[in-house]
């Protein structure tokens, strides 16, 4: 399991649009599977399994646009842990939920986090792929 | 070289029942070893003559009669690209197979008395009953309080006669006697069979059904029969006496008596042990 963040870092959408995030976070898993036989010396033992992503954005509202993602939508990320344009992880994703955030004191909305699920194999760069 | 496996935890579950002991084992194998495993518990129909199944240890008469693959991890196959229905197939590399064997017990022989079972193969036995109906002619026959008085003369007088099938059915045969079986239809038996006297046991003939053994890999799978034989044993027991099937009732004098013409009988006689020795 792998848990990776982003802060000042930033998120490209396939259309290239920069989406103005405050935060990102992605966790990597590995569902195992564990077995206990004859020759595993009382202890359980695991094969690898399938791979999978989850993680979430923080995109901060922006008062001229709606939301910039709906659930469902599918999204091919790029979650940038720099400016640099080198250490990131490039995946297809599917939006699984959407929460608004409203300061009712401005009356808007002042943010969004957005929860998704890797959609396919994740391809890390730079200082993020594994060494 | 046996294939390399795993027994996983919570392996074996066994059963003591009416049908004696059974069992389930499970294991974890290498996926590409499948048919070597397989090979390997359920025996092959190989050139030189069957090898048996595999047995339960420490029960000599318990065996491996069924296997069941299923991948160990069905959510993580192998990336391929799968484009030909006939030559794709998902690969678990990365994984293991899950074999699950059943075990069953196996009697060499049910009858001890009946004929004997070659090697690597065994027989079952059932019984069954049916009737027949002889008509009897009424000659000869009275009435036992009016002796005087002779039965009807136009009335048939009908008698049940029990059957007893009995029937044998040989499994794992890998060659089957096919000539000998095609020659004895028909022949009652030469001697005692199954404890019946001779002439009683009639061969009426033979079912057989083709098992697949284990893999369907390199060209014609291999198999082996399994083969019913069905023999029925018509006994007349009158006065004190048994009939087969070459005795029939004759009106004067009245009873039962073999027919012959000349040398021949109506059923020719036979050793019908003969259908249990496997093809040269």
């Amino acid at each position: 399991m792998a848990l990776l963040s982003g802060k000042d870092g930033t998120v490209r959408l396939a259309q290239g649009e920069l989406l103005r995030v405050t935060e990102w976070r992605i966790e990597k898993t590995s569902t195992n599977k564990s077995y206990a036989a004859n020759d595993t010396g009382g202890a359980r033992k695991r094969v690898p399994g399938v791979k999978d992503c989850a993680g979430r954005l923080e995109i901060k509202a922006d008062d001229a646009a709606g939301a910039p993602v709906g659930e469902g939508d599918v999204l091919a990320l790029e979650l940038h842990a720099d400016d640099s344009a080198e250490n990131y992880y490039e995946l297809s994703a599917i939006v699984d939920a959407v929460r608004v955030e409203v300061d009712v004191g401005l009356a808007r909305p002042v943010a969004y986090v957005v929860a998704f699920s890797g959609n396919g194999p994740i391809t890390a760069h730079g200082i993020l792929d594994k060494a | 070289m046996s294939v390399p496996f795993k027994e996983l935890g919570g392996s074996p579950v066994e059963y003591y029942g009416l049908e004696g002991f059974r069992a389930e084992r499970e294991f974890l194998i290498a996926w590409e070893d499948r048919e070597a495993f397989a090979v390997e518990l359920l025996g092959s129909a190989v050139p030189h003559g069957a090898s048996t199944w595999l047995q339960y240890p420490g029960k000599s008469s318990v065996f491996a009669v069924s296997l069941r693959y299923e991948p160990f991890d069905p959510d993580n196959p192998d990336p391929q690209t799968l484009t030909d229905l006939t030559q794709g197939l998902n690969r678990y590399g990365n994984s293991f197979a899950k074999a699950t064997v059943q075990y069953r017990t196996v009697s060499p022989r049910d009858r001890t008395d009946g004929p004997e079972n070659e090697v690597g193969t065994h027989l079952t036995y059932q019984m069954l009953f049916a009737v027949e109906q002889c008509e009897i002619t009424p000659g000869g026959w009275k009435w036992v309080d009016q002796p005087s008085i002779p039965a009807p003369q136009d009335v048939a007088l009908l008698k049940t006669i029990p059957v007893t099938d009995h029937q044998l059915t040989w499994h794992q045969v890998v060659r089957p006697p096919w000539d000998t079986i095609r020659q004895l239809q028909g022949k009652a038996n030469l001697g005692v069979f199954l404890g019946c006297p001779q002439g009683t046991v009639l061969f009426l003939g033979a079912e057989a059904n083709k098992l697949f053994r284990s893999g369907f890999d390199a060209g014609a799978s291999e198999f082996c029969w399994q083969i019913r034989y069905v023999f029925r044993e018509r006994a007349v027991k009158q006065g004190g006496h048994v009939y087969g099937w070459n005795h029939f009732y004759r009106a004067d004098p009245p009873g039962w008596a073999e027919l012959t013409n000349g040398t021949d009988r109506m059923y020719d006689l036979a050793d019908l042990a003969a259908l249990f020795q496997s093809a040269p």
